[in-house]
């Protein structure tokens, strides 16, 4: 997705996420830690209007030059029908530890004008702001965009900060958002990063979280729940994310995994991981939800995969299980069919990849799987953590999948198994980056990739 | 960025028609694709670079787009140094400018052979962090340990900072001062707390180690909170002298003639904008 005219870049650009138009399946928006290549007081999103085949920096979020004209975590959504995108940053700069949550909006993505701040928030820090939009299509609020941004909130009190900041009507010029606190048990004093929401169009929304009981301040392990909420109304009244109680404590929030270990501190080669989860609801179907999560067995870095069909009462058994796996990206299309995108590290030593797959699903046990990329785990060296990033992003519209994933660019075909199209320049005889002369070699770095698989 | 353009600017409204003059259809369809033009966008060709990020540095004898400010109007065959933040970058690359000043061809020849523009930029940016910076030492790092002070005393940081993967996981050190380049010290020695983690918010900030020797910029956290540093600039090696003895300078522009466009609001900043010298 780097653009030919920065062939010469060499910038980690992890962490991605993508956000296709409803409305207009030829409008694409992407993110990742990609500074602004002219180092102003702007951080870019990517931007396609041909269905994701070119793309181009865009900067329009707001930054600063002295923190590198980006941003510490950027999510991108479209409204169904508004054909607004709204973003979900932490801003920079912020006061040491404490980081700082905006939510942002632009009705022209295509536009210099920089994005509207919706909301700005610090107060003790809001963390890894994961937003989904969409648009009302019948009823009183037909036509209002509802946004809901999963965050980790350290505002909240008593150690409860998985929250759901949402407006059910962020399109209009001045938007009301409320902070709703969806964690409803005891904490190990706060939870995890990892709070996603997944919206279908009856109003239905859901959400999963990683909801910390234990942790151990030394080490890094501790013990999570991987928690589903549900709000029945699309978040409206007075109690929103409390339509699914579990019936083992009375409260709100199902605990589909009781007690998942994981650790913050650790890596799965050069990834970092603490606690992975996705979520998506059938399209066809709001009964129908599937979620994805992570934990520690032993050496392992687990991923599952579990499926409701009773609107979160009760769990599948596992329906997928890949070792050493992280970055699990959920999404469901029109037809009922299930996508699965995740980063595998394979092999050891010098042979030791990345492989990211995209895999398929119409009964949830049998699993097509589509190798998308099987990159050098260690080249490039990491420049930050996260390397790859602490998520990639899958979604559908219609029967079409279109997901993002970072890995190295390395112009080798054998890394891309299903063939893959630079913008940069490269030159794949000799298996190397030319800057934007075509003539001189660039290292190689980590890029986000683009895929659109029709289902 | 700072870049040198040839290319004629085009004029308020005349800009596809210039772009078709110059290009022809082919290049018009390709820019139109990426870059909407408008009646705010003109098609200028880079002569050189005056100051910019490497991303640009390639610009000279390249076509770029530049968006206009509200009030700013060039005609074709202006010479003008355009002040530019960066906008689109495609296959070509597109600008805004914040303003412009007229140069004449004369003015802007010398301007073309001036010194490496991404180093030009660096120092114009070092020049303004020291400026921002509240006290900087030249010394040695005596040790590196766990903070003894409450992390709250950081500069901002709360009491009990969460547990995020934005921490800083601040470590505190010791610099035995040689010099005070800026503010006052009385003591020979301060304490400095610096972030050690490697996350994306952290990765760029130094991470000092004993016997580490050099220019400190440092940044108060207020009444007796002690000193940090927060950015990549906040270390510089100890041959920085003539950097760290002349802080912060904002650099002349647009001195030949007058400038055009530019208001209190989108004035360039000392930090970050581009510049570009337009002239045909």
């Amino acid at each position: 997705m780097i653009p030919k005219s920065l062939s010469g870049e060499e910038h980690q650009d992890s962490e991605p996420t993508i956000a296709v138009n409803p409305a207009n399946p030829r409008q694409i928006a992407a993110s990742a830690f990609t500074p602004d290549p002219a180092e102003g007081p702007r951080a870019p999103i990517y931007v396609s209007i041909d269905g994701g085949n070119t793309w181009t920096l865009n900067s329009i979020v707001p930054s600063t030059v002295a923190d590198g004209s980006a941003t510490a975590d950027i999510t991108v959504a479209f409204g169904t029908t508004s054909n607004t995108l709204y973003a979900g940053i932490i801003r920079y700069p912020f006061p040491g530890d404490r980081t700082r949550l905006n939510i942002l909006r632009t009705k022209n993505f295509q536009a210099s004008a920089l994005m509207t701040v919706l909301v700005d928030r610090i107060g003790r820090g809001v963390d890894q702001p994961y937003v989904q939009a969409a648009t009302v299509t019948s009823g009183p609020a037909k036509g209002k965009d509802r946004i809901y941004v999963g965050d980790n909130d350290f505002n909240g009190t008593g150690g409860k900060t998985a929250t759901i900041d949402q407006s059910l009507d962020a399109a209009r010029t001045k938007p009301t958002f409320s902070s709703v606190r969806i964690e409803s048990r005891t904490t190990s004093g706060q939870d995890g990063p990892s709070v996603r929401p997944a919206i279908h169009p009856d109003g239905t929304v859901y959400a999963t979280f990683h909801a910390w009981r234990t942790f151990n301040d030394t080490t890094g392990a501790g013990t999570a729940d991987i928690v589903v909420v549900r709000a029945d109304a699309g978040g409206a009244g007075p109690a929103p994310f409390t339509s699914l109680v579990d019936p083992g404590d009375g409260k709100a929030g199902m605990r589909v995994v009781k007690a998942a270990k994981f650790n913050f501190n650790g890596f799965l080669g050069l990834q970092r991981t603490g606690g992975d989860v996705s979520i998506a609801v059938d399209p066809r179907n709001s009964d129908v939800v599937y979620i994805a999560y992570n934990d520690d067995q032993g050496a392992l870095y687990v991923l599952h995969v579990l499926r409701s069909t009773d609107r979160g009462q009760t769990w599948s058994p596992e329906l997928r299980h890949v070792n050493n796996a992280l970055n699990p990206a959920l999404a469901i299309n029109s037809a009922g069919k299930v996508g699965l995108l995740y980063q595998q590290l394979t092999g050891s030593g010098a042979a030791q990849q990345w492989v990211t797959r995209f895999e398929t699903t119409t009964t949830g046990t049998a699993w097509a799987p589509l190798t998308l990329a099987q990159t050098p785990a260690s080249t490039p060296p990491k420049q930050f953590d996260p390397y790859l990033g602490d998520y990639d992003h899958l979604m559908a519209v219609g029967r079409d999948f279109y997901g993002i994933f970072s890995a190295s660019n390395t112009p080798h075909k054998a890394n891309f198994p299903h063939g893959v199209v630079y913008q940069r320049n490269a030159n794949f005889n000799t298996n190397t980056l030319l800057n934007v002369d075509n003539v001189t070699p660039v290292h190689a770095s980590i890029d986000p990739f683009f895929f659109k698989v029709t289902g | 960025m700072t870049a040198w353009l040839r290319a004629p600017a085009s004029p308020r409204g005349q800009a596809r028609e210039l772009h078709l003059h110059r290009h022809g259809a082919g290049a018009e369809t390709r820019h139109r694709a990426e870059h909407p033009l408008s009646n705010r966008t003109a098609v200028v060709r880079v002569d050189g670079v005056i100051r910019g990020s490497g991303a640009l540095s390639h610009l000279a004898g390249h076509d770029i787009t530049v968006q206009l400010g509200d009030r700013e109007r060039v005609r074709p065959g202006q010479a003008a140094t355009f002040y530019t933040e960066g906008w689109l970058f495609g296959e070509s690359v597109a600008v805004r400018s914040l303003g412009h000043a007229d140069v004449t061809h004369a003015a802007a020849a010398p301007m073309a052979s001036a010194a490496d523009p991404v180093q030009a930029k660096a120092d114009r940016d070092l020049r303004a962090h020291v400026a921002d910076a509240d006290l900087i030492v030249r010394g040695r790092v005596a040790s590196v340990a766990l903070p003894a002070l409450p992390a709250k005393r950081a500069r901002g940081a709360g009491a009990a900072p969460p547990i995020s993967e934005h921490a800083a996981l601040w470590r505190e050190a010791v610099i035995d001062v040689d010099q005070v380049a800026k503010g006052k010290r009385p003591s020979k020695r301060v304490t400095v707390r610096f972030p050690s983690s490697s996350d994306v918010r952290w990765a760029e900030v130094p991470k000092l180690h004993p016997g580490q020797e050099g220019f400190f910029l440092l940044h108060g956290a207020g009444e007796g909170a002690g000193y940090t540093l927060l950015h990549a600039q906040d270390v510089q090696p100890p041959g920085a002298d003539r950097v760290i003895g002349a802080p912060g300078p904002r650099p002349a522009r647009g001195r030949r003639q007058k400038k055009t466009g530019l208001n209190q609001h989108d004035r360039p900043s000392c930090r970050g904008p581009s510049w570009i010298a337009t002239w045909s």
